[in-house]
């Protein structure tokens, strides 16, 4: 399952890239609108859940 | 090696560097570097050369940018001064002689020099406006005839200047140039990639672009030649030993990471254009809103036709001659306020870029500006 592992490690990495692009858009104070704040969430729960698929298959 | 502390200019700062503001990558392009990093990652499939490559579909996206460009041809180089360079190398002889203009990049007449070229300067106007005037290229023609009995070998435009940001009237050079029959090459480094390039209508036989700097693209450096159908059996010519490799080349160029990116960076790059007139308005009312300070006065043209401004500013340079920190205090003070680019030591006069800053963004720049002038002038 190590093709698996790595999607989810480019997949992980993409989207802590999207994030960087947040943290890009919004400097330099970062006051996040509503709608920034949802994205940012549910950027990190699509790490976190790649994180656990690699995780599991380890 | 420790790993490398981040560097966090873009996610952390508002970056007024004119050097970097039409570098900055978009999401897909920084996604692309993180695939594409190891050397020599454009070669999986490699059928000889570099604009050969089908996949990735690097000969298709050629295509597109030719057609981008209203060009008949492009291809890529390491930046836009190996591309002059290659241009120079190829269609000139050592001993002839071009035409430049006096806000060139150091590049073009580095690559003149060598290439063993003789260049005559078109003046610009001198201060406050630095402008070039389209039909001084006539004259430096003309100059060049009678010095030498021949036609200049090339002339080369500077479409906008690192220095001051003027907008030079490329179709006026072109038709000149055309008139004349000397071949024009256009020096698009500030302008393409950043506002729409017909080199069709501007009748270029070259336009040279950067990558790293107005194209949205990073991951090392790159350069465009585009050129015109002529010009290919010259600039294309291959090798007598390898016939896929093309001489001038060297074989290929930009085998990696700076390719793709640009690549990637493309359709952004090819959105972004059709908002130039927005951008420049941006400029605009950013310069005045400057003007507005007292002893602050933007050089190059008015009304500005470039994101790339040039402020004279005696007023912080007044507070430079009494402060601790001399010239280096703006450069701090900015920084303190999450505010990069101004080139630490500069008081006098300093350049800057708007590119793709927000009003709020720019607001938020000058009342630090003001701030700054009102926490620390002198106060007799």
């Amino acid at each position: 399952m190590t093709q698996r592992q790595v999607e989810k490690t480019f997949q992980a990495l993409y989207a802590l890239e999207d994030l960087r692009g947040l943290w890009r858009k919004t400097a330099p104070h970062h006051k996040l609108t509503p709608e920034q704040k949802r994205e940012a969430r549910a950027l990190l729960a699509k790490v976190r859940k790649a994180l656990e698929q690699i995780e599991e298959e380890i | 090696m420790p790993t490398p502390k981040p560097r966090m200019r873009e996610e952390l700062y508002i970056n007024l560097n004119p050097l970097q503001r039409g570098g900055i990558t978009p999401l897909e392009a920084r996604k692309t570097a993180l695939t594409y990093v190891d050397g020599y990652s454009t070669c999986d499939y490699c059928p000889g050369t570099l604009h050969l490559v089908k996949n990735p579909p690097i000969s298709h996206f050629l295509e597109e940018l030719a057609e981008f460009l209203g060009m008949d041809h492009a291809i890529l180089t390491h930046g836009c001064r190996e591309a002059k360079n290659i241009i120079m190398h190829a269609i000139t002889k050592p001993g002839q002689t071009i035409i430049i203009d006096a806000n060139k990049h150091y590049t073009s007449q580095i690559a003149a020099e060598l290439n063993q070229l003789k260049t005559i300067e078109v003046p610009n106007t001198g201060y406050p406006e630095y402008k070039i005037n389209p039909e001084s290229y006539a004259t430096a023609i003309e100059t060049a005839k009678k010095q030498t009995g021949q036609r200049p070998a090339l002339a080369l435009l500077t479409h906008v200047d690192w220095l001051y940001g003027n907008l030079v009237d490329a179709t006026e050079v072109g038709k000149i140039c055309q008139e004349y029959g000397v071949p024009f090459l256009l020096n698009a480094a500030y302008s393409s990639g950043r506002m729409p390039i017909d080199g069709e209508t501007l009748k270029a036989d070259f336009v040279t672009c950067s990558g790293h700097k107005s194209w949205a693209t990073g991951a090392g450096t790159t350069g465009i030649l585009a050129l015109k159908n002529e010009w290919k059996d010259k600039i294309l010519k291959p090798s007598k030993h390898y016939d896929v490799k093309p001489l001038e080349l060297l074989g290929c160029t930009t085998r990696g990471t700076s390719t793709l990116t640009l690549m990637a960076a493309f359709p952004h790059v090819k959105e972004r254009v059709k908002y130039w007139s927005s951008e420049v308005e941006k400029a605009r009312w950013f310069s005045a809103k400057m003007e507005a300070i007292p002893d602050i006065k933007q050089l190059g043209e008015k009304p500005h036709n470039h994101d790339l401004l040039h402020f004279e500013t005696p007023i912080l340079h007044k507070i430079a001659q009494k402060h601790r920190r001399r010239g280096y205090y703006l450069y701090e003070q900015l920084r303190k306020r999450k505010i990069v680019g101004i080139k630490p030591g500069k008081t006098k006069s300093f350049d800057l870029s708007t590119y793709q800053l927000t009003k709020e963004q720019l607001s938020y720049v000058l009342d630090n500006f003001k701030d700054v002038i009102n926490k620390l002038s002198p106060k007799n």
